[in-house]
């Protein structure tokens, strides 16, 4: 995964917010978010609906508060509050991936058949794993494995205690793993 | 590897996004925060003129091809004031009257251009004067489904705002830099100002958009095309339905909370805004209607512009929805009052301003922190004028 833009000083010790500089907000995190956004839902809505969590960050800017998190968690919460009401969307397309294993709307370069077919496997088995997920365990397990969020940055973006993103964590790990099922990549990995 | 990691390799991942995606999310952000507090700014417009190199073509034109923005007559505002202004809701309706039985005007390009200043107090406490840069916005958005759109940004380098300041600082010897407050950055967080100097001037910057559909550049309400626009109604119920749609969109996307008095709230800015795009004379004529009936009332008055024109400056001081505002001024918040100002003949919204509502660092109460005026807004033949050299293509490239 490609690392997070530099953020600068942690806000403890004098991060940039938002309310100084929104156009450095903007430059740092607007690709990441849409991203997250893409991976979730399409690239279509994604161009979107990432210009609208910034739209909502910029009319929000006063009220982002440092000592509860950085400024990614923050964009982070606010994009995953967005996305909630495509919920149905994102479902219906974890269910899609779940069949075909690939997304069809996005090109894929890969040549080697059989690499393909495993990783297709993979894929839609977490996918209709993901799909079955409750909301509040999928938000938790995607903050985490798709932007990189720390157990307490995703507390700050969603607004949770602590304790509750690693039970949610707990859950969502638990049932990818059973989806996984006969095809054991984590074995195979580590193995490997 | 863990589920987590595996997650991560195994979903498909999404391309960047397009240049244009990214440009078009800052002109919306750009957009909002020239019509709603533009306290900000400078950097934001000046990074949406220059940052997308695929989209956004900055031209270093010569300097004397920047134009001098129209020069504000005076401030404070009240002292410009007609001697005899009339005041109330009832200017609102005798303005729709008139505005309902304008012809409906066609063109080849909707064109606004619009001047933003947000004056800064300078010198010693004794002898105060107000510095100010212009931003200087023109949007071109073709009547043609699929022609470019362009926006010019400009921006003229500070220099005082009047002639009385122009005086002041002149008695203090015509200084040509002065220090402002910015926002703290990294590395040096503890330097949060900047020295400014007078009379630069930033190379203008274009943006090229296309829109096979011929959506608007203006997105504050909805992403209106202009067929949207022209198929508004009239009727106010049926006007009134197709607003609690807009608002209810956007409350879907998250961008407006729901509450109880959430859909009046959104009126406020809403019409307003609307007042500013190209909609037919009968539609202005309603939502000037609608603007007199918002709850909790609005104060009305005659008045004139900063450039001179007469006009109905519209605020919301007693309206139970306006929110209390506060505006850095001279390195401190100061309670500011906001106001709408419509062109008295057309109805259109030519400008909005931030007026302080007591003495203020030396200077009287009126004093406009922030003024965006509206200098054109209309249908028109004329065809924007691109950089040189510029020729346009297909995908809204400058080559």
């Amino acid at each position: 995964m490609i690392a997070p833009p530099d953020l600068g000083p942690r806000p403890e010790i004098g991060e940039w917010s938002p309310r100084d500089d929104f156009d450095r907000v903007f430059n740092a995190h607007f690709a990441e978010i849409h991203r997250y956004i893409a991976r979730r839902l399409d690239v279509n809505a994604a161009d979107d609906l990432a210009a609208d969590t910034f739209l909502a960050a910029f009319r929000d800017r006063d009220r982002f508060d440092a000592a509860r998190g950085g400024v990614r968690p923050w964009l982070y919460g606010i994009a995953t509050n967005i996305l909630a009401r495509h919920r149905r969307s994102e479902v219906r397309r974890w269910r899609a991936l779940s069949r075909s294993g690939t997304d069809e709307r996005v090109e894929s370069h890969e040549s080697v058949v059989a690499t393909k077919i495993a990783a297709g496997q993979v894929t839609g088995r977490l996918a209709g794993a993901l799909a079955g997920l409750a909301k509040r365990d999928r938000d938790v397990v995607l903050l985490v494995a798709l932007a990189e969020l720390t157990h307490a940055e995703v507390a700050a973006a969603l607004g949770i205690p602590y304790g509750t993103v690693a039970s949610r964590l707990n859950r969502a790990r638990k049932q990818l793993r059973r989806a996984l099922g006969d095809v054991n990549p984590l074995k195979e990995a580590h193995d490997g | 590897m863990d589920e987590i990691t595996l997650l991560e390799s195994s979903l498909p991942d999404a391309p960047p996004p397009a240049p244009e995606v990214v440009a078009r999310a800052r002109a919306r952000l750009a957009a909002h925060e020239v019509r709603r507090r533009p306290r900000h700014t400078w950097a934001l417009i000046i990074g949406a003129a220059t940052a997308t190199a695929a989209v956004v073509t900055a031209a270093a034109l010569a300097a004397t091809l920047l134009a001098h923005a129209p020069a504000p007559v005076s401030t404070p505002v009240s002292a410009s004031a007609s001697p005899t202004p009339r005041s109330g809701t009832r200017l609102l309706l005798e303005l729709a009257d008139r505005v309902e039985r304008l012809p409906v005007e066609t063109g080849a390009y909707w064109r606004t251009r619009t001047l933003s200043r947000e004056p800064l107090p300078m010198g010693p406490a004794s002898a105060r004067y107000l510095i100010a840069s212009t931003l200087d916005m023109r949007e071109w958005a073709p009547a043609k489904p699929g022609a470019h759109s362009v926006q010019e940004i400009r921006s003229t380098g500070y220099e005082p705002l009047t002639s009385r300041d122009e005086r002041i600082w002149r008695e203090q010897g015509s200084p040509k830099q002065w220090k402002v407050p910015a926002g703290c950055t990294p590395p040096k967080p503890s330097v949060c100002e900047q020295t400014i100097t007078g009379g630069g001037r930033t190379p203008p910057g274009f943006m090229f958009g296309v829109s096979a559909k011929g959506l608007i550049l203006d997105h504050s309400v909805s992403s209106f095309t202009l067929a949207d626009l022209a198929a508004l109604p009239a009727d106010p119920a049926l006007l009134r339905k197709r607003l609690a749609g807009y608002h209810a969109a956007q409350v879907k996307r998250g961008i407006k909370a729901l509450s109880k008095d959430s859909f009046e709230e959104f009126l406020v800015e809403a019409v307003p805004d609307m007042l500013g795009l190209p909609v037919r004379p009968a539609v202005r004529a309603t939502l000037l209607r609608m603007y007199a009936e918002l709850p909790g009332g609005v104060a009305v008055r005659e008045t004139v512009d900063s450039l001179g024109r007469s006009a109905l400056a519209v605020d919301l001081r007693d309206n139970e929805l306006r929110e209390t505002t506060q505006l850095e001024f001279g390195g401190h918040d100061v309670p500011v009052t906001h106001e709408t100002l419509l062109d008295s003949l057309t109805g259109r919204r030519i400008g909005a301003r931030y007026l302080t509502v007591r003495v203020e660092d030396g200077f009287p109460k009126g004093t406009a922190l922030i003024d965006n005026t509206v200098s054109e807004v209309g249908w028109t033949d004329e065809r924007p004028v691109l950089p040189p050299g510029c020729h346009l293509k297909g995908n809204g490239v400058c080559h």
